[in-house]
């Protein structure tokens, strides 16, 4: 297992810790929506740009309890503000960073907590290990 | 950098670009996950379909407006303008959607007017178009001068006999469909246009606009091309047919047009030329029957064509515009009116636009004639009892004379017209006196079919008037002939009746002349091949 990353960072209010894989942590991000199709009897393809996805935040968290944990997991499909640390991210906005206890954190509201990627891991402490994507609008 | 674009032309151009699209309902923007909207001169009222996340907006209301934008950064244009009169919620398995159906302000016409619509004529169908557009206060109009081939505007209600001038919307004919059906007449159509307006402009034969697009294969922005000819449809042989009405002499009449020559077509198995019927009220002469003939004529004439091609989207083309189409692999290489306009936007497909495209290839031809005269008798005829010398015959032929004659195969009214005097009057009292006494009497197969008073022409018997030297002193008389005629022989009978009243003899004298059978709706034309 990696590093504990930040004490603070919580999911409506439910405490967890955002874990880095192999080091490295993962941030928000988005992709372009690009449709397009081949003009006929041509090397042209018409390349069209229709916005943006969702936010998308697939990261593993470590619930300090079997308790917080499915608390956590009730919320699949549920919408609450998210917190995790700034500094670890290159997509958060300066201004919406808040420092607290020497970290920069920042909070997202209206975060949903989407899919669960693989089966949860009870750790013998008694701890929970779980990989999940949040997703956020574009606004 | 993004690039943003002054012109559509310039952003069809592009290989890349970012799309925009605003939905405006009752003013307020709206998230639509997909768009689609129709426009055509096939389904004039235009629709759009809207599809929202559910639920629905507290804004979404019967009747709210609809106003969808849609381009690449830096120039959109207004795709549809409407009204919503319906809307439909569903939550299933793939999640909650509103589908919104709008449809464009032309719908606005759709109703029959609450008391009957009425136009003193002789008046110009525009004014006719823009004062109902007016009344059903639709916002958006763009007319144009509705001409005949000559730059003439179009008149109805010319025709004092017919509704005495009047033109004239019952109560139980929407003004759509009598907007629909008149203009098309004259190669004019009436459409919602995708930039919200309520359009009137003219579609027929080829093309005399410049184009406002060309769409080239294996070219930016042709997405796809299709083309389809087909002799269904195909009308070489128009026969148009108007209001009727009773004429001058009391013989009703009807308004017709067919061409005077049709073409041998062999495409057109087995007779080698189609009729086509079409009739309406709303003509009211023969040069407004005709300039509706030449239309089909035009239109139908020839193998018709229909062009297809879509774009990426192309929201600032309407139709009736004129767009060059070009491709080998479909053998097109034409301009052609736009039809019909389909624009779909949705979140996860390329944005489009569909179009159809036609083109008249046939020829307006002469009109034929329909009013046939044939000649039953040119000399004068003397009826009566007495020698009278100033007559052109002084001596009388007795009471009556029969003239046979042929009923035509086929006709829509029978008069007689000639040239006679002093008919029904004689000299009482030196007084110039009418009488009822002389009539044509119609026979067929034995049988008397119909009679018919001549008119009172005066004696002037004292004038002694010189009628044998010139046509001077006769006048015109027309009977019409009532009654059902078969075709095939029938007789004519004048007969000069009796009148115990006069002086001279009992027995009515007169002469008539030049006495002709005058037969309406009895032209065909003259089938020709063409080397």
């Amino acid at each position: 297992m990696n590093g504990h990353i930040a004490p603070l960072t919580h999911f409506a209010g439910i405490p967890m810790t955002i874990l880095s894989d192999e080091g490295r942590v993962q941030d928000w991000h988005r992709e372009l929506v690009v449709n397009e199709e081949k003009v006929p009897s041509s090397d042209s393809t018409i390349r069209q740009f229709d916005g943006y996805r969702d936010w998308t935040y697939e990261t593993r968290v470590l619930f300090a309890s079997v308790e917080d944990w499915q608390r956590f997991d009730a919320l699949r499909g549920t919408s609450a503000s998210l917190r995790h640390l700034a500094s670890t991210s290159a997509t958060v906005p300066i201004a919406s960073r808040y420092h607290q206890l020497g970290d920069d954190y920042v909070t997202w509201p209206n975060v949903t907590y989407v899919r669960l990627v693989d089966p949860p891991r009870r750790l013998r402490d008694g701890r929970v290990l779980a990989r999940v994507v949040f997703v956020r609008g574009n606004a | 950098m993004v690039a943003t674009f002054a012109s559509f032309d310039a952003a069809l151009a592009a290989n890349d670009k970012w799309t925009q699209r605003v939905v405006l309902i009752d003013g307020k923007p709206t998230v639509c996950t997909d768009v689609s909207t129709r426009h055509g001169t096939d389904s004039p009222i235009a629709s759009a379909q809207l599809m929202l996340p559910a639920p629905a907006p507290s804004y979404l209301r019967p009747g709210a407006t609809v106003e969808v934008q849609a381009g690449y950064r830096g120039i959109t244009a207004t795709i549809f303008s409407g009204y919503i009169p319906t809307a439909e919620s569903v939550l299933d398995t793939g999640g909650g959607w509103v589908t919104v159906t709008a449809t464009g302000w032309l719908a606005l016409t759709v109703d029959p007017p609450r008391r009957a619509a009425r136009w003193r004529g002789p008046i110009q169908l525009r004014e006719i178009v823009r004062s109902i557009l007016r009344e059903r206060k639709v916002p958006y109009t763009l007319i144009d001068d509705i001409t005949d081939d000559t730059g003439a505007p179009i008149l109805l209600g010319t025709n004092e006999a017919v509704n005495e001038g009047i033109v004239e919307i019952g109560t139980t004919t929407g003004f759509f469909s009598w907007l629909t059906q008149t203009l098309s007449l004259f190669g004019y159509e009436i459409f919602d246009n995708p930039d919200g307006t309520v359009r009137v402009t003219r579609i027929s034969g080829i093309p005399d606009r410049a184009p406002v697009m060309t769409v080239r294969q294996g070219r930016r922005p042709s997405l796809s091309f299709g083309k389809r000819w087909t002799t269904d449809g195909m009308i070489t042989y128009p026969d148009v047919r108007g209001a009727t009405y009773t004429d001058e002499d009391g013989a009703q009449q009807q308004v017709r047009s067919f061409p005077e020559t049709v073409v041998i077509n062999p495409v057109l198995r087995p007779l080698g030329y189609r009729k086509g019927d079409r009739s309406s009220n709303a003509l009211d002469t023969n040069a407004l029957a005709d300039l509706a003939r030449n239309h089909i004529e035009r239109t139908s004439g020839d193998l018709i064509t229909t062009v297809r091609w879509a774009t990426e989207l192309a929201p600032h083309i309407g139709v009736g515009d004129v767009v060059r189409v070009r491709s080998s692999a479909i053998d097109a290489d034409e301009d052609v009116w736009v039809t019909s306009i389909a624009h779909t936007y949705s979140a996860e497909a390329l944005k489009k636009t569909t179009f159809e495209g036609q083109r008249g290839t046939g020829i307006a031809r002469p009109a034929g004639i329909d009013t046939k005269e044939y000649v039953l008798r040119r000399s004068p005829v003397h009826l009566g009892d007495e020698v009278i010398p100033w007559y052109a015959v002084p001596q009388p032929s007795g009471a009556s004379i029969q003239i046979p004659f042929t009923v035509p195969e086929t006709y829509f009214s029978l008069k007689i017209v000639a040239l006679a005097h002093g008919c029904n009057s004689y000299l009482l009292d030196g007084e110039n006196t009418e009488a009822s006494v002389s009539k044509i009497v119609l026979y067929q197969n034995g049988e008397q079919i119909s009679s018919g008073t001549l008119q009172s022409l005066d004696e002037d018997y004292a004038a002694q008037l010189p009628y044998g030297d010139s046509d001077t002193h006769w006048s015109r008389i027309a009977v019409p002939l009532s009654g059902s005629l078969s075709p095939g022989r029938a007789v004519l009978e004048i007969v000069a009746g009796e009148d115990s009243k006069a002086t001279g003899g009992p027995i009515d004298d007169f002469e008539i002349k030049d006495i002709v059978l005058v037969a309406s709706g009895v032209g065909e034309p003259v089938y020709v091949r063409e080397d």
